[in-house]
């Protein structure tokens, strides 16, 4: 059994061989640590990381329509909680969850216009106005629509 | 280290009406600052350049623009990940001495470089980067890459009179060279060869509909069939598979009314795009006008709108492309630049217009043999 510390100081014992899908926790594991503090991973996005990781860790013919089913169940979330994931299975290094991850976050921007992919990540545009206009007029097809949906889920 | 994460949240909010939450560590007395810059580090508005390629990688052309504009980070990572494709280029054929012109109309630039190798030749086709010229003193066939300048020989044909096209770059083994000459009106030759053969396959073909093949043949390669383009609009296919050649059943173009000028006929285009084919008809007092075939209703349809596309229209063999950036979109490119401003004359279906505006544009009176849309180089090295 292994040790893992959220940032929120809580931990959790899991079996090792659910765990080693971490590539950096199967290192880490192979350099006989038991304890693993992981300091860029809070509770909430932990506990997630550990639900996805057990899901595929039996990875039996059987269990494979169930594994896609849960898979869809589990990219329905927040943008934010979606991020909180990304970053963690990317420091984590599972790359079936960042697979996973990264079209269901392209999935959020495509059909935003610009304006609104820029508050729903809190992002301040830090173009000239002079830039901005020539980055749009360059290819002014691409911003023509009317898409606001500038929600955070 | 506190003051510092509340400025930051402070300017988040400033820049959005709505803040997200950011997944932040409950401050339990003494949370590190290691931790506290992790929580800063995993906010939405500063995504790792590596994820966020990932991320970006993920959406098409247009997608991809619409994220370009959003900050200077989203730029840098989306033009890294774009895959837009590049336009063709227009060759010019030397009049006198061996001097080629290129012009890349992406950037309105012109490449020159000396090919000797063209000396008494005259262009008959270009295709997936390739010409294929005819010298009509020894009455030479062959295929010129004009960037890596390497030629495959065919054997000799007489081709004084003819229209000539290819299926694929000579390289790919399943290339045809294909020709078709007029004996009668209900009779053809048809000339085919591949690349490596020692002569050209020739034979008789009937056609029930009538059809006069003439130097005002337009020929494309399409879904496995030669396609070729009467002087009055009937349009013959050529199966190279089963060797057959009918005329289609499909009547020409409907011509506007102010089409019937002199020479009206002389300037017409046709080019294939994922199994399409367009047929573009001009004139000189009129604006062009563009047909698809619509395959299943054998009928010519008149376009609207060209739904992204760009085509690019030289006598001899024209081009489609999608996906190009910038503003060639929904144009038509003509083989001509112009002296000032550099800039390559085009047609808008957009904006039903020319650029520049309209003098008088007769595409018929054109010099056939002077210039051609060849695939753009893969890089610049053959012009160093």
């Amino acid at each position: 059994m292994i040790t893992l510390q959220s940032s929120d100081k809580d931990v959790f014992e899991i079996e090792q061989s659910i765990l080693i899908q971490s590539g950096t926790i199967k290192n880490m594991v192979e350099d006989d640590f038991t304890f693993i503090p992981l300091p860029s991973v809070d509770t909430e996005t932990l506990i997630k990381i550990i639900e996805y990781m057990k899901k595929h860790a039996d990875k039996t013919d059987s269990k494979e329509k169930n594994i896609k089913e849960f898979d869809k169940d589990f990219m329905k979330k927040t943008l934010n909680e979606l991020f909180a994931l990304v970053f963690a299975a990317n420091y984590l290094h599972i790359s079936s969850l960042l697979e996973l991850l990264y079209p269901s976050i392209a999935d959020r921007i495509k059909d935003k216009i610009t304006e609104a992919i820029r508050q729903i990540f809190s992002i301040r545009c830090d173009f000239t106005p002079e830039e901005e206009r020539r980055i749009i007029m360059d290819n002014k097809w691409a911003h023509e629509g009317t898409e606001i949906e500038g929600t955070l889920d | 280290m506190a003051g510092r994460k509340r400025r930051k949240m402070k300017l988040l909010a400033a820049t959005a009406p709505t803040a997200p939450t950011i997944p932040t560590a409950p401050n339990n007395g003494g949370a590190s600052s290691e931790e506290r810059e992790a929580n800063e580090h995993n906010s939405l508005s500063r995504v790792p350049a590596e994820l966020l390629e990932q991320i970006l990688c993920r959406l098409n052309l247009k997608e991809n623009v619409r994220a370009s504009a959003v900050c200077k980070q989203w730029l840098a990572a989306s033009i890294s990940v774009r895959v837009a494709n590049k336009p063709p280029w227009l060759m010019f054929f030397p009049k006198f001495g061996d001097m080629v012109e290129f012009y890349d109309p992406s950037v309105r630039q012109t490449y020159s470089v000396e090919l000797p190798e063209l000396r008494g030749s005259r262009l008959c086709y270009a295709k997936d980067g390739w010409l294929l010229l005819y010298k009509p003193r020894t009455l030479s066939v062959f295929f010129f890459n004009p960037y890596t300048r390497d030629v495959i020989n065919l054997p000799a044909l007489e081709l004084t009179y003819q229209i000539v096209a290819f299926s694929e770059a000579p390289t790919s083994p399943d290339c045809l060279v294909f020709t078709v000459k007029h004996v009668s009106p209900t009779l053809v030759a048809i000339s085919t060869c591949n690349p490596g053969a020692t002569e050209w396959t020739t034979a008789n073909y009937q056609n029930r509909l009538p059809f006069v093949s003439s130097i005002w043949n337009k020929l494309v390669f399409c879904n496995g069939l030669f396609y070729c383009l009467s002087l009055t609009g009937w349009l013959g296919v050529y199966d190279p598979e089963e060797q057959t050649w009918l005329v289609r059943v499909v009547p020409p173009p409907r011509c506007p009314e102010n089409f019937f000028v002199k020479n009206w006929w002389k300037g017409k285009f046709m080019a294939e795009h994922n199994g399409d084919i367009y047929v573009i008809y001009t004139c000189s007092t009129a604006n062009p006008v563009i047909y698809k075939l619509d395959q299943i209703n054998k009928i010519w349809v008149e376009m609207q709108t060209l739904g992204g596309l760009t085509l690019f229209a030289s006598f001899l063999s024209s081009q489609a492309r999608t996906d190009i950036l910038g503003v060639m979109r929904n144009s038509i490119y003509f083989s001509k630049v112009r002296f000032y401003g550099r800039r390559c004359i085009s047609y808008s279906v957009d904006h039903d217009r020319y650029y520049p505006r309209k003098q008088c544009y007769d595409w018929g009176e054109q010099d056939p043999f002077e210039s051609i849309w060849i695939d753009a180089p893969p890089d610049l090295s053959a012009f160093n």
